[in-house]
């Protein structure tokens, strides 16, 4: 009898582990594709552009994020080249003046402040550090999101646990503290929060 | 064994169900699901998200009162998100009020309108063109009028070419209060030149009734030289308004009592300066007529208070004493404005540094007929511009003037105004979606602005609704009817003058009208400097025939005027400078409904032996009553406010605010008002 | 490691003597000095705050329990009788005390006095609106979301980027104006100054300049000149909150409102 019950106990953790660690992960996230596929290396390697180029700070010191269409426009008015996504940016975006409606894979809440400014110009922090290889990639990955939170996988990180993770995968509070801690380096609650 | 595991027991999936449970928090499901519930309790879809963006700044101009500040609208994207004052390199005679800062949210206000409205319903230009056309045409004798608040500007041209184009046509101006008093000096000392206040050097202010800090020209210099102390100011009303409350000295009048005042400060004036002026025989044999304790009585003032007075504004010279009444009870008649003329010149400012003295600037009133001067029951068809609103009128102000079935048509953006009162309404564009022009009586000078948001398809210009009406009544308007090409002729006419300086360099300085064009166009300002040289010469009122009968009649007639029976209260009407715009800012709501600086409209204050003589206790819901109608509103007990009197906050817009319980006098004033409260 | 980083300039080193800096730390201490002689009591001040804080336009039943004002302006007068009584009208917000007993009581830590700028800070994405700060702070500065933000459809375009939203159930303040804090810290950051000099929004609002933002911490910072003057004083400095707003006035009855209305108080209960 006691072995009847310890199997059923046993089953039971198995099939809630199961169910937490593999199942869990599968049903919390979806994933859209971005509008449009754009890649990091062709412009990088055969326009020669560097990151600025497109995502530089404004007059008034904030960061630009994502470049608006008029950038795109500049030189892709018209076709440049031969592949099927280009040709959809001009003619779905370009032409009706549409602004692409990007998927942001580092998107945070509101009330998360994150300055480029000091972290770029004074902290003298590469791109790669948070956004590791993706400004070399030449498609754009999936949009993984959280379908409670609604924000994007790589908030997270891409383990469950959060173990494993590279020092460009997570952006969570606990990431920020981190680095900060790591430099010795304050914030205060005012540095980081609108 | 046989036989007895078969068959799932109870007992087997309470053991499924508790190795769950305790494998449970060796999942990263609680912890997971905690911190995403949490993120997503954080981020509630109906909560807006502000939307990032580049900040810019973009030059504008306030357009809810006739102060027509200029200021900067900080936008993110594109979109505005705030006001700040504009830097000024010189002083500037307005001041940004309150209310300007809220409002770049203007165009989103829920009372806006998107499309033109005919007899309550949604309609296209062209349709109420047409209705108005069809009233246009059965005018007859009488006139088809145009009144515009806001005179000076390109638009104004515009107007004045339509009513000179259409038979019938007629330009009208509203009254300009903040200039009457310069202008009852002016009329009396014989000058031909414009006037103003020198604020820069006066060093006593004697303020009847005017709301001197509160958006009258001038205010913030006021505001700024009473804040570092050099100047003192007196103020004489029946209303412990926030002017008076700043005041260092709060003479109490009954209300109706301005022009004895005046009578009796001028004659304690007179019996201590012997100064030659010229007029003084005649006019002392008749302010003589009205005994200095007489009129003192009329005021409620001991005479010993008006003779410290007097000796007070002589030691604290130069002085100057403003009039005007307030943008809300309305001005003065005309008596009083002549005898506080006649204060300021026995206070020796008139022509001085210091007082009164030619200023720059022209009046944008000329070429302009008055609304008070308009015929009774002449105008057959009123287009009024509430799209830029005066001060507040009584309804039946505009009222007496039309005729039977006029039609009204008001030029707003919003559903507000004169609501149960027009016949349509053209949705003009709302601030900051189009050009906005500022030629007020505030500062010597123009501005205009452009367009910050593309304005919504269904609005409609004034000058196109105009072109649109006159196309229908085969009135010929002339080339280059449209408010780009007036603009342009501004500029041109500006170059022309060649007086003033525009964005700090002289007019001359400019090459072509087209470069001085350019420099308004982004929203610089011109200002007129060029004052006449003409020496005033002090004189005092009296020496026409019959004036100053006219003058003691009307002052003592006024201050003693006959409560109807059962009015016994004397109603002062008590608002917002901008209430006449028909709405105000949403967030202007932070100083009268989310806190106590301002009374909010609908509520009103009596001292606690008037509220206790009627059994009224305060917070209760009460009818104010006149002659020509009533309001429910809410009592607040304030010892403040005179005894016998009750101050009511009037609320927005014209002809459908409490400010149509006020009967305008056959003198153009509604100042004095009488009233009965009463519980609801 | 992580790469790319470089010595971290700003702020506050958490083990002295762990990090090779080059320049000293930078501590900033904003105080504030608001003249009372000069206040008209226009309340511009307290608009543009409320459209600088993205403040949705109050609802139909709003009334002073449900307001939200970070900053309020109000009358006070000497209680002589009419007409001899004088008024002035006093701005009142967070007074940013160097001793917070907002601090001092939120269980969530949700308020923090920071280190680097003396800016007593609010975070409301910790608080859960037990509103045990609103009954901690004497000053009344401090004010609940009864209610979720609303606007008029549109109108949410016009909603400041800097400065996020509240929900309903959090409790809000004035934060110094946080968000143009920000602002000014990039730009700094970016021009590679040492100051962080910004206007708050009821500050660049004020006709008159009755309200100065400036650096305690800065010996030549203009309000300085002001604060040791016996006309400027705090309100119930002697709650030992160490405010950092100062208030000025050459009127001795003004200097003594909070004196004054204690001992009203004491004159109504005793008969």
């Amino acid at each position: 009898m006691q072995m009847r019950a310890a199997i059923f106990f046993v089953t039971g953790m198995a099939v809630m582990l199961a169910g937490g660690w593999v199942g869990l992960p599968k049903v919390l996230y979806k994933q859209k594709q971005q509008p449009l596929q754009f890649s990091h290396k062709a412009h990088k390697v055969k326009a020669e552009m560097d990151c600025t180029a497109c995502h530089d700070f404004r007059e008034d010191a904030s960061f630009a994020g994502l470049p608006k269409l008029e950038s795109c426009a500049g030189c892709h008015a018209e076709p440049v080249g031969s592949t099927a996504a280009e040709k959809r940016l001009v003619e779905a975006y370009v032409k009706p003046e549409k602004e692409i409606d990007w998927l942001v894979y580092a998107k945070q809440p509101i009330n998360a402040r994150f300055s480029h400014a000091i972290h770029v110009k004074k902290a003298k922090l590469k791109c790669e550090r948070c956004h590791g290889n993706h400004g070399s990639t030449a498609t754009l990955r999936p949009y993984q999101y959280n379908v409670v939170s609604g924000y994007s996988r790589d908030i997270w990180g891409p383990t469950i646990s959060r173990l494993g993770r590279a020092s460009y995968q997570g952006m969570k509070m606990d990431d920020c503290i981190g680095c900060h801690r790591e430099q010795r380096v304050e914030a205060g609650c005012l540095g980081c929060h609108r | 064994m046989r036989g007895t595991s078969q068959m799932i027991k109870r007992r087997d999936l309470l053991m499924l169900g508790g190795g769950s449970i305790a494998a449970f928090p060796l999942t990263p499901i609680p912890y997971k699901l905690l911190d995403d519930i949490s993120i997503w309790t954080q981020n509630w879809p109906w909560i807006p998200v502000p939307k990032a963006g580049e900040m810019t700044v973009r030059n504008s101009v306030c357009t809810l009162c006739r102060g027509g500040c200029p200021i900067q609208v900080r936008c993110a994207g594109g979109w505005p998100i705030g006001v700040a004052p504009k830097p000024n390199g010189q002083d500037s005679a307005s001041s940004v009020c309150a209310l300007a800062f809220g409002s770049h949210q203007l165009p989103w206000h829920p009372a806006r309108l998107k499309s033109c409205l005919l007899d309550g319903k949604p309609a296209t230009a062209e349709a109420v063109s047409a209705a108005v056309a069809d009233a246009c045409r059965k005018a007859g004798e009488n006139s088809i009028a145009i009144l515009d608040e806001r005179p000076g500007r390109a638009m104004s041209s515009l107007y004045q070419r339509f009513a000179r184009a259409v038979k019938g046509g007629v330009y009208l101006t509203p009254p300009m209060q903040e200039r009457a008093t310069l202008e009852a000096v002016g009329a009396v000392c014989g000058s031909k030149s414009r006037l103003g206040f020198d604020w820069a050097k006066t060093a006593t202010v004697l303020s009847i009734g005017a709301p001197l800090l509160d958006g009258f020209p001038g205010a913030a210099q006021l505001a700024g030289r009473r804040a570092r102390g050099k100047v003192s100011l007196v103020h004489a009303g029946s209303s412990y308004s926030r002017q008076a409350q700043l005041a260092e000295r709060y003479l109490p009048l009954l209300p109706g009592s301005e022009g004895a005042f005046a009578i009796a400060l001028a004659s304690v004036l007179m019996e201590k300066s012997t100064a030659k002026i010229d007029g003084r025989v005649e006019f002392g044999s008749v302010i003589s007529r009205l005994p200095l304790e007489k009129a003192a009585a009329l005021t409620g003032l001991k005479l010993e208070t008006i003779r410290q007075l007097a000796s007070d504004l002589t030691a604290g010279a130069p002085a100057v004493a403003v009039g005007g009444g307030d943008y809300v009870s309305g001005p003065f008649e005309h008596e009083t404005e002549t005898l506080i003329a006649a204060v300021n010149v026995l206070l020796g400012s008139v022509g001085v540094e210091g007082g009164i003295r030619p200023s720059a600037g022209s009046d944008p009133r000329s070429g302009s007929t008055p609304l008070d001067q308009v015929p009774d029951h002449s105008v057959a068809v009123l287009i009024a511009d509430r799209s830029l609103a005066g001060f507040a009128i009584p309804w039946s102000l505009i009222d007496r003037k039309l005729a039977k079935d006029a039609v009204v048509v008001a030029l707003s953006s919003w559903n507000r105004d004169m609501a149960s009162k027009v016949r349509a309404v053209v949705a003009t564009p709302a601030p900051m979606e189009d050009w906005t022009e500022s030629a007020s009586a505030g500062h010597a000078g123009y501005l205009v602005a452009p367009a910050i948001l593309k304005r919504p398809e269904g609005t409609v210009r004034a000058d196109e609704f105009l072109a649109l009406l006159a196309g229908r009544l085969g009135a010929s308007l002339g080339d280059g009817f449209d408010l780009g090409s007036e603009l342009k002729s501004v500029a041109g006419a500006i170059h022309s003058a060649k007086r003033g300086t525009v964005a700090g360099k002289k007019t001359t300085e400019y090459a072509s009208a087209e470069d001085l064009w350019k420099a308004l166009a982004e929203g610089a300002e011109w200002t007129d400097t060029e004052v006449s040289a003409e020496i005033l010469k002090a004189r005092l009122p009296g020496s026409t025939p019959g004036e100053m009968d006219r003058l003691i009649a009307a002052v003592t007639s006024h201050a003693t005027a006959t409560r109807p029976p059962d009015y016994p209260l004397a109603l002062i009407a008590t608002g917002w400078i901008a209430e006449a715009s028909g709405v105000l800012p949403p967030l202007a709501g932070k100083l009268d409904k989310e806190s106590l600086l301002r009374r909010p409209a609908g509520r009103l204050a009596l001292h606690p032996s008037t509220a206790a003589s009627l059994g009224l206790a305060g917070g209760e819901q009460v009818q104010l009553e006149t002659l020509k109608g009533e309001r429910l509103m809410t009592l607040d007990v304030d010892d403040a406010v005179l005894p016998g009197s009750v101050e009511a906050a009037m609320g927005a817009g014209v002809g459908n605010s409490a400010l149509d319980l006020l009967e305008v006098g056959a003198d153009g004033t509604w100042r004095l008002a009488w009233a009965r409260v009463r519980r609801a | 490691m992580a790469p790319g980083l470089g010595a971290g300039e700003e702020g506050v080193t958490m083990a002295a003597g762990t990090m090779a800096s080059k320049k000293p730390n930078r501590k900033f201490r904003y105080g504030m000095v608001i003249d009372l002689d000069a206040c008209t009591g226009c309340g511009a001040c307290m608009v543009a705050c409320a459209a600088e804080n993205n403040l949705a336009p109050a609802r139909e039943t709003v009334n002073e329990r449900t307001s939200i004002t970070p900053m309020r302006v109000f009358k006070a007068n000497d209680a002589a009788p009419m007409p001899a009584r004088k008024t002035a009208f006093v701005p009142m917000m967070c007074q940013q005390c160097d001793d917070p007993p907002c601090e001092h009581v939120c269980p969530q830590q949700a308020v923090e006095l920071d280190a680097r700028t003396g800016i007593v800070m609010q975070m409301v994405q910790r608080c859960f609106g037990c509103r045990y700060c609103m009954a901690a702070c004497p000053y009344h500065a401090r004010y609940f979301n009864w209610f979720d933000p609303s606007w008029p459809e549109g109108m949410e375009q016009t909603l400041n980027p800097a400065v996020a939203p509240k929900m309903r159930g959090v409790v809000e303040k004035c934060n110094l104006c946080h968000g143009r804090f920000h602002q000014a810290q990039d730009k700094a950051a970016l021009e590679g100054l040492d100051k962080i000099a910004y206007t708050p929004a009821c500050a660049e609002a004020c006709p008159v300049q009755a309200i100065r933002l400036g650096d305690l911490n800065d010996p030549e910072d203009p309000i300085q000149g002001e604060i040791g003057k016996p006309e400027t004083f705090q309100f119930l400095a002697k709650l030992g909150t160490r405010p950092k707003v100062y208030y000025r006035s050459r009127h001795e009855w003004v200097r003594h409102l909070a004196a004054r209305a204690a001992g009203e108080h004491a004159q109504k209960r005793n008969g």
